[in-house]
C-alpha cells in the first residue's frame, strides 16, 4: 500500500498550475466560469494552447501524440484545467475517436484523423443513441450496408453532442442484421457536410443549445471509414468505456465549485445575507467538500485498480456520487444566490444584467439544470446501479 | 499510489478474520499472545510499531467480527496517551498493555460537556501527592479497567493521571451501551493520588492527536462492519423466496443493495485518504480525520438500517446478527466526537 502522491505528480501538478496561468487567456476562463457551454472555436483556441504544449491528447499512445502520463498524471490535469476555469475538451474526438483510431484504426484512418483532431481541425460528434435505443444501446435500428467500395448509412441519430458544429460523426451502425445485437455493430465514420445528413436542433432544459437530431438518408462513405473488422463495434465501444472510467465523476467541474463558493457566501453575506443563513450555508459547503474529498480518493482507486468487475462497479459508483454531488454544488449555490437565481440568463445575454444580479449569476441556473442530464448521459444512474449489481453481489 | 494490500498486509488481514471468526467477542485475551495489543506500541518500548494502516487494517477486521469495540480505547488510544505523555513510568505502562497485564481505559470526557477536551475534573496539590475532583463519562472498558487514563486540571494546565478505578474517593457506575458493550461513568470525590499518579503534562493538541489514530480506527471498524452487513444483506436476498423467486432477482432490491455499495464505496475512500494524511503536515491530518469521521457516520446508520430494512421482518429481531450493524454505529457514531463536532472542527482547520 502506498497512499500518497509522489514528489513526482506533486512536481506535475504545480507544472500543470504554471502551465495553465501562463497560458490560459482570462476572458476564456471568465466565459468558462459562467457555466454555459463552450462553442466550437472557444475550445478549439484551448486545444490549440495544450497542443502546442503537446498535451491535447493525454489519452493517446505516446507514437500518435499521447503524452506518456500516468493514469493519475492524467487525473491531475484534468482537475487543474477544471479548477482554473479551462473550457472542458472535445471529448468526443479527444478521449473516444482519438484512442479508438489508435488502437483499432487502419493506418490510412490514422494518418487520416490523428493529426487534424489533435489540430482541432477535425471536429467530431457521437451517433450511438436513437430515439429507440438509449439505455438498451445494442437495439439500436441505423445500418450501414455495403455497397461495392462504400458503406450506405441510413438511420436516425440523437442527443448528438455538437452536431450541429461537428465535421464528422464515428457512427455506430448495424452491419449484420442476422446477427444478436451486440454482435452486429460496425463503427464508421461519417462527413457530416454530406447531402445526406440533416441536423436538426434541440433546445434543452437548460437554455442552451449543445444536443441535436441526426437524419442519415443514404449517406454513402468508402468502406475505409469503416473502424477495424466489421461487427466489432460493440469490443470498441466497451473498450471506450473501459478507456474513460473517471470522467463521469467530474473532479474539475466538482473542485471548482468547492473552491469558489465561500468567496460567493462572503460576498452575500456583505450584502445583506443574514449570518445565521450564512452560516448554514457554509456547513452546507463543508458537507459537500468532505463528500468531494471522499469522491476523488474513489477516483484515485479506480485509476490505481487493475481493469476488471470490481473496478467497472467502483467506476459506476463514481458516476452515481459524481452526479449527485454536481447537482448539490449547483442548488447550493442557488441557494447562496437566492432570489438572483431567478431570472433566465442566456448564452450571449452579457451585461448589463437585471437589477440587483451580482455577475455571479448568469449560467448557474444553466448548469444546475444540466446537471440533471449528469444522471442521464454516459449510462443513467439505473444502468449504473444494475453494473454495481452484477458486478459485486449477483 | 498503490491501495492493494502488502502481503504482510494480507496475511495479518487474513489471519485477523479467520481468529475473530472464531472468537466472536470472547478474544480480547489472546490479542496480547497475537501481539495486537503490541502494535501500536513504538518499537523503543518493545512493540511492534505498526503503522496507522495496519492498526485500520486490524479495526476493519474487528468491525466485520463485531469483536470489542474498545480495541480503539484500549489498545490505541490509551498506548497513544502513554506513549506522548507519560515520563518514568512509559515503558513499563506500555509493557503492561502489551503482555495483557493491564488494560488501561482513558477517561477524557466530561458529564454535559459532550467532547470537550479542556477538563474541568482537576487535580489539587494534597500531602505531597494529589487530590482529584470531578467526574468522567463514556469510559469504555470501565468496567473491566485496572487504571484509568483521567485528564485533569492541574496548575492552569492539563495533566494525564492514571487513576485505580477501584481506590478511595472512585465511584462507578458501569452500565450496558445500545450496542450491549459495557461503558463506565466515574466521579471523583477528592479521590487521593500518590506522587506517581500524574504520568505527565497533556494540552488539548496532544490529546486531539492521541485520538485522531483512534478515530481513525473507529473509521475503519465502521467500514468493516457495514461492508459485512453488505454482504450479509446480498446473501440474503439471494436465498429468500418471495412471490416464487429469489429477492435478488427483483430490481428495486438490487439497486437498493447498489446504493448501499456507492455510499460504502465512499466511507472506504474516506478512509484511504485519512490514512494518507498521516504521511503529512499537522493540520492537514487532523481535518482528513474530521472529514473521514463525517463522511463515516454521515452514512453508517442508513447503511446498516438499510441492510436490517432488505433482510425484512428477520432483520428487526435480536437474534440475527445483521442488525448489530446499526446497534454498533449508533455507539461508535458518539465515542470521540459526533458528525456535528467533526464538521465544526473540519471548518475551524480550514486553511
Amino acid at each position: 500500500m502506498n497512499l500518497a502522491f509522489s514528489a513526482e505528480e506533486k512536481a506535475f501538478a504545480e507544472e500543470v498550475r504554471g502551465f495553465i496561468a501562463d497560458n490560459l487567456p482570462a476572458p476564456m476562463a471568465a466565459r468558462e466560469a459562467m457555466g454555459f457551454h463552450a462553442e466550437r472555436a472557444r475550445v478549439a483556441e484551448w486545444q490549440r494552447i495544450l497542443n502546442r504544449r503537446g498535451w491535447a491528447a493525454p489519452s493517446w499512445p505516446v507514437e500518435h501524440g499521447g503524452t506518456g502520463w500516468t493514469p493519475v498524471q492524467r487525473y491531475i490535469f484534468e482537475r487543474e484545467c477544471g479548477l482554473a476555469n479551462a473550457p472542458e475538451v472535445n471529448l468526443i474526438s479527444l478521449s473516444m475517436v482519438g484512442p479508438v483510431l489508435c488502437r483499432f484504426g487502419s493506418p490510412a484512418l490514422r494518418e487520416r484523423f490523428l493529426e487534424p483532431i489533435l489540430r482541432s481541425d477535425a471536429w467530431f460528434c457521437q451517433g450511438f443513441s436513437e430515439p429507440e435505443a438509449g439505455s438498451d444501446l445494442a437495439s439500436l435500428r441505423t445500418r450501414a450496408v455495403r455497397d461495392g467500395n462504400d458503406y450506405v448509412v441510413d438511420g436516425h441519430k440523437i442527443w448528438t453532442t455538437d452536431g450541429h458544429v461537428a465535421d464528422f460523426m464515428i457512427c455506430l451502425a448495424r452491419t449484420d442484421p442476422e446477427a444478436r445485437p451486440q454482435a452486429g455493430l460496425s463503427m464508421i465514420i461519417l462527413p457530416m457536410d454530406d447531402r445526406g445528413v440533416t441536423v436538426r436542433p434541440i433546445r434543452t432544459l437548460d437554455g442552451d443549445h449543445h444536443i441535436n437530431e441526426v437524419f442519415l438518408d443514404g449517406v454513402r462513405v468508402p468502406a475505409g471509414n469503416l473502424i477495424g473488422e466489421p461487427n466489432t463495434g460493440w469490443t470498441q465501444a466497451k473498450y471506450l468505456l473501459a478507456h474513460e472510467r473517471t470522467h463521469n465523476a467530474y473532479m474539475g467541474m466538482l473542485c471548482r465549485y468547492v473552491a469558489r463558493i465561500p468567496g460567493l457566501v462572503d460576498a452575500e453575506e456583505a450584502a445583506g445575507l443574514p449570518a445565521g443563513q450564512a452560516e448554514a450555508l457554509r456547513r452546507r459547503h463543508a458537507r459537500l467538500a468532505i463528500d468531494v474529498e471522499a469522491l476523488e480518493w474513489s477516483v484515485l482507486r479506480v485509476l490505481a485498480a487493475e481493469p476488471g468487475a470490481r473496478a467497472a462497479a467502483s467506476a459506476s459508483a463514481l458516476s452515481v456520487r459524481g452526479a449527485r454531488c454536481l447537482l448539490r454544488a449547483a442548488d447550493l449555490e442557488l441557494a447562496v444566490l437566492g432570489p438572483q437565481a431567478v431570472p433566465r440568463f442566456g448564452p450571449d445575454d452579457g451585461p448589463p444584467l437585471p437589477a440587483g444580479a451580482t455577475a455571479a449569476a448568469p449560467g448557474r441556473t444553466t448548469q444546475y439544470l444540466y446537471w440533471w442530464a449528469a444522471t442521464i448521459f454516459g449510462g443513467s444512474d439505473e444502468i449504473q446501479r444494475g453494473i454495481i449489481w452484477n458486478a459485486v453481489f449477483r | 499510489m498503490d491501495f492493494t494490500l502488502s502481503s504482510e498486509q494480507a496475511m495479518l488481514r487474513d489471519g485477523a478474520r479467520r481468529f475473530l471468526e472464531s472468537a466472536g467477542d470472547k478474544g480480547w485475551a489472546r490479542y496480547a499472545e497475537l501481539g495486537w495489543l503490541a502494535a501500536a506500541v513504538p518499537e523503543d518500548a518493545g512493540g511492534l510499531g505498526a503503522d496507522v494502516a495496519d492498526m485500520a487494517l486490524l479495526a476493519e477486521e474487528m468491525g466485520r467480527a463485531l469483536a470489542p469495540p474498545s480495541f480503539a480505547d484500549g489498545a490505541v488510544l490509551a498506548v497513544r496517551l502513554v506513549d506522548r505523555i507519560a515520563g518514568a513510568t512509559r515503558r513499563a505502562l506500555l509493557s503492561g498493555v502489551m503482555e495483557g497485564a493491564r488494560r488501561l481505559a482513558p477517561a477524557l470526557y466530561e458529564p454535559r460537556r459532550r467532547y470537550a477536551l479542556s477538563p474541568e475534573t482537576r487535580a489539587d496539590r494534597s500531602g505531597g501527592g494529589y487530590a482529584l475532583s470531578g467526574a468522567k463519562v463514556l469510559v469504555a472498558d470501565g468496567e473491566a479497567t485496572d487504571g484509568l487514563l483521567v485528564s485533569a486540571a492541574l496548575d492552569g494546565g492539563i495533566g494525564l493521571f492514571l487513576v485505580d478505578p477501584a481506590g478511595p474517593g472512585v465511584e462507578r457506575r458501569a452500565y450496558d451501551a445500545v450496542d450491549g458493550s459495557r461503558f463506565a461513568d466515574f466521579a471523583f470525590h477528592g479521590a487521593p493520588l500518590d506522587p506517581a499518579g500524574l504520568l505527565g503534562a497533556a494540552s488539548p493538541e496532544i490529546l486531539e492527536d492521541a485520538l485522531d489514530e483512534a478515530r481513525l480506527c473507529v473509521c475503519a471498524d465502521m467500514l468493516g462492519g457495514l461492508e459485512r452487513a453488505m454482504e450479509m444483506t446480498a446473501d440474503y436476498l439471494k436465498t429468500r423466496t418471495q412471490f416464487g423467486q429469489p429477492l435478488a432477482g427483483f430490481q428495486a432490491l438490487q439497486h437498493a443493495l447498489a446504493d448501499m455499495f456507492v455510499e460504502a464505496d465512499a466511507v472506504r475512500s474516506s478512509v484511504f485518504r485519512a490514512l494518507s494524511a498521516f504521511g503529512g503536515d499537522d493540520r492537514s491530518r487532523r481535518r482528513a480525520v474530521s472529514s473521514c469521521w463525517v463522511e463515516t457516520f454521515g452514512a453508517a446508520k442508513q447503511l446498516a438500517g438499510m441492510a436490517v430494512h432488505l433482510h425484512g421482518a428477520i432483520g428487526f429481531t435480536e437474534e440475527y446478527r445483521v442488525g448489530q450493524y446499526l446497534r454498533r454505529a449508533m455507539v461508535a457514531e458518539r465515542r470521540f466526537g459526533d458528525v456535528e463536532h467533526h464538521l465544526d472542527r473540519y471548518r475551524t482547520l480550514a486553511g
